[in-house]
């Protein structure tokens, strides 16, 4: 599992400072990329991000929403979820964010939280495991629609990138 | 929470008019804004001598914030902080007006006037500075 | 005065953090949705109040939909025969009258209320890590998350809890345009038994879009009723649900013919969870302890309709408690002598006749039920002993208690 940042990790040339103060009213605003295991969420956010990714960790306990399935004892069973993030400052007063939101399917209560207030969304596939990118589809129709549900309406712009594993690596595109 | 902004009589700078602890009668308000993983905040700036007895950890996030606005995940992931942890220690820091939250005016609540509240959604202005924004790096 | 976190922003939650704030505590909720996601979310319960509970909320200043809210006089019981014909149909009176209000609008109004009088709310979806570090901070740290997964910090209590899976598969639908009722001229919870199938509750409500009424199926899981999946659509829900009424209550599906509609597009819900009840303490790596509220720690089948019930009452309980513990320390041992207390006083007896109602009836609960259509007091214990389960084990648990109470009122 990816760690929060290292410094052996940062890229020379990259910012890892914070955002400088100005008088201006400041907005940041959040995109979401969602998608299943090993989609390349990741992949994206570092190649975007002016800020080597940083990583925020959730230590949960390992268990299914509703009690059915719980396993008796004491319940120490635990889990770490880790949501890796960059950042973009396109203007002095605006500031976006990109988020690779966890994929599986027990960790949606972080979409959740990542989904509330985002402007826009990126659902990756993986066109040679279709059936596997539930997550990203079923993201899109449940979160999204609360998304837009909330506050003032957003237009849909979900830009869904297909990318396929043959052939080696394809180069990796900011978004578009 | 009802955080007037209520201009800045003194001619301070807007940013020091943001946070406003104890405006309430009955002796306290809180901050009631929700803290997004995007929120920006910075450290207001102490009098020196004037500061509360220090709790190390909730000092370290001022000090990451000095001079400079840093993102609630920022926070966390730099400071190895779970989410939650940093949105309740932030709340505090700003009741105690050593943190300032920036972006989303709190005197402009989401529709429904809710006392907790998600900062308003940037409007299409913003959402098309955002897109071009994005174009440019392609 | 003490520095208190709660976790979850539910009736439990939500009573205890306007209890303790009115008390003068420093309080902290953690809520994992803002009011307006709850409002504007699916539907969560059916959440019908019984006048204990009731007289709780007013007691704390938060009875804020009196004006409004259908107010529930009574509760009946219908039970479907060969070929779906009535065979009893009795209602009871209940001394204090009964309230539903979709937790869609309460829990949004009181969390408001705590915020605006100067309560802290922090939106997180609460980890355990979060917990780890939190709980030094606060004096007590209390978990009323509900059924969500932070429940997995108890450990199950297996001596408490007979079922290991769920007895029930759960079908909610919020609907206006319900028919008056023919049997009787006041509001009321009516439970129609369908012998082996399951139960349909219907209950008259509050919610968003004003007075409505809950049209919830309890389905023996693998028969006839359990076909609802949470992926269907509201409509393909209310549409399941008014074929199983015309089939199996069809004195019930008289009432929707002038045309039912759905309140909201998010009136409906399907799911099902095992009943149990967990130990009270949950210990975080870090050594640290929470004390688990209501759901958190004992969660059992809606067939009696007692959770939020049982909420209020152990929000209650454990104010209480606080308050008479004054300065000491909310250690381990408070923390268990205050659950056990509420189990002792309240949870054991709801535990044991929900499951007991989950369970096909023995003969002399039929001779019971029977016996409540013709002698009126026999329903109307029936009836209030939703409101006070602790009357149950006087007259209604065993063959002996229920002849000899037959036997009482027989004589006048
Ligand atoms: C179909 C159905 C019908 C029912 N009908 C009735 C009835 O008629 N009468 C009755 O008395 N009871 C009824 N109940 C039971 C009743 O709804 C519950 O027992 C009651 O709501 C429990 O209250 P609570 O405060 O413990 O938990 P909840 O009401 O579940 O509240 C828990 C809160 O915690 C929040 N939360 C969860 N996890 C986290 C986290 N990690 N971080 C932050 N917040 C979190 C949740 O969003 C929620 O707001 C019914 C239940 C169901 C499912
Ligand atoms: N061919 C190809 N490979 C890619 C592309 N994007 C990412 N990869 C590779 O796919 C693998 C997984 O990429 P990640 O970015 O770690 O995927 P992820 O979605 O973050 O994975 P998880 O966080 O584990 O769910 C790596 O080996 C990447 O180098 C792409 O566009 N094309
Ligand atoms: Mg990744």
């Amino acid at each position: 599992m990816d760690s929060a940042i290292s410094p052996d990790r940062s890229a020379p040339g990259r910012i890892s400072g914070g955002i400088p103060l100005t008088e201006l009213p400041v907005t940041s605003a959040k995109i979401v990329i969602a998608g299943g295991f090993g989609v390349g969420k990741s992949t994206l956010v570092g190649s975007v991000s002016e800020i080597t990714p940083l990583t925020t960790e959730a230590v949960m306990t390992e268990a299914s929403v509703g009690t059915d399935q719980l396993p008796e004892g004491s319940g120490k069973t635990t889990t770490t979820v880790a949501m890796d993030f960059g950042r973009l400052h396109l203007a002095p007063d605006l500031v976006l964010y990109l988020f690779g939101a966890p994929g599986q399917r027990r960790f949606w209560f972080m979409w959740d939280d990542l989904s509330r207030g985002a402007v826009g969304a990126i659902v990756l596939t993986d066109t040679r495991r279709l059936a596997r990118q539930l997550p990203g589809r079923r993201l899109l129709r449940e979160q999204w629609s609360a998304v837009r549900g909330r506050g003032q309406p957003v237009r849909r712009r979900a830009a869904v990138r297909r990318r396929r594993r043959q052939g080696g690596a394809e180069p990796v595109p900011g978004c578009r | 929470m009802p955080h007037t902004t209520t201009g800045t009589p003194n001619g301070l700078p807007r940013r020091s008019a943001r946070v406003r602890p104890y405006a309430l009668t009955g002796g306290r308000t809180r901050f009631g804004q929700v803290l997004l993983v995007e929120t920006l905040i910075s450290a207001v700036y102490q009098q020196p001598g004037t500061s509360a007895p220090a709790v190390p950890e909730l000092e370290r996030i001022c000090d990451l914030c000095q001079g400079q606005m840093r993102s609630i995940a920022e926070v966390s992931a730099l400071l190895r902080l779970p989410l939650g942890v940093v949105r309740v220690w932030v709340s505090d820091l700003v009741d105690a007006g050593r943190i300032r939250v920036h972006g989303g005016s709190v005197a402009v609540r989401s529709g429904s006037g809710s006392a907790i509240a998600a900062p308003a959604r940037p409007n299409r202005m913003v959402l098309e500075r955002i897109l071009g924004g994005l174009r440019d790096l392609a | 005065m003490a520095k208190i976190l709660i976790v979850g922003a539910g009736q439990a939650g939500l009573q205890l953090a306007l209890g303790l704030q009115g008390d003068g505590h420093d309080v902290t909720v953690m809520t994992d949705r803002t009011p307006d996601e709850i409002r504007g979310g699916r539907v969560m319960s059916t959440q019908c109040m019984f006048d204990t509970s009731l007289s709780y909320e007013r007691a704390l200043g938060l009875n804020l939909w009196d004006a409004e809210a259908p107010v529930v006089q009574g509760l009946g019981v219908s039970v479907s025969g060969p070929e779906a014909a009535r065979v009893i149909d009795w209602v009871g009176r209940l001394n204090g009258h009964a309230q539903s209000v979709d937790q869609r609008v309460k829990m949004p109004a009181w969390l408001e209320l705590f915020a605006e009088r100067g309560g802290k709310v922090v939106v997180n979806g609460v980890t355990v890590s979060d917990l780890d570090l939190l709980v030094r901070g606060y004096d007590l740290t209390l978990v009323a998350a509900g059924k969500g997964e932070l429940v997995s910090m108890f450990a199950r209590d297996p001596g408490r809890s007979p079922y290991t899976a769920p007895q029930r598969a759960l079908a909610v639908a919020y609907v206006h345009g319900l028919g008056p009722r023919p049997e009787h001229d006041f509001q009321a919870v009516r439970c129609n038994l369908v012998p082996g199938v399951g139960e349909l509750f219907v209950i008259p409500a509050l919610t968003n879009s004003g007075p409505c009424d809950i049209l919830f199926w309890e389905g023996v899981p693998g028969g006839p009723l359990d076909v609802f999946e949470p992926s269907r659509g509201p409509e393909e829900h209310l549409r399941l649900t008014l074929d199983l009424m015309r089939t199996y209550t069809p004195w019930e599906y008289q009432r929707t013919l002038g045309g039912v509609e759905l309140t909201d597009p998010r009136a409906t819900l399907a799911g099902r969870y095992a009943p149990v009840v967990r130990k009270p303490v949950g210990e975080l790596p870090g050594g640290g302890v929470v004390l688990g509220v209501a759901d958190v720690v004992v969660a059992n089948d809606p067939i009696t309709g007692q959770g939020s019930n049982s909420a209020s009452k152990c929000a209650t309980y454990y104010l209480d408690a606080i308050r008479a513990h004054g300065d000491q320390p909310f250690d381990r041992a408070f923390m268990e002598a205050t659950f056990e207390g509420y189990w002792n006083s309240t949870a054991s007896d709801v535990t044991a006749w929900t499951n007991a109602m989950l369970a096909p009836p023995p003969e002399h609960v039929l001779n019971l039920i029977g016996a409540a259509g013709q002698m009126q007091p026999v329903a109307d214990r029936f009836a209030n002993g939703f409101d006070n389960p602790s009357d149950f084990p006087n007259w209604f648990f065993t063959p002996e208690a229920a002849e000899s109470y037959l036997g009482s009122v027989a004589q006048g």
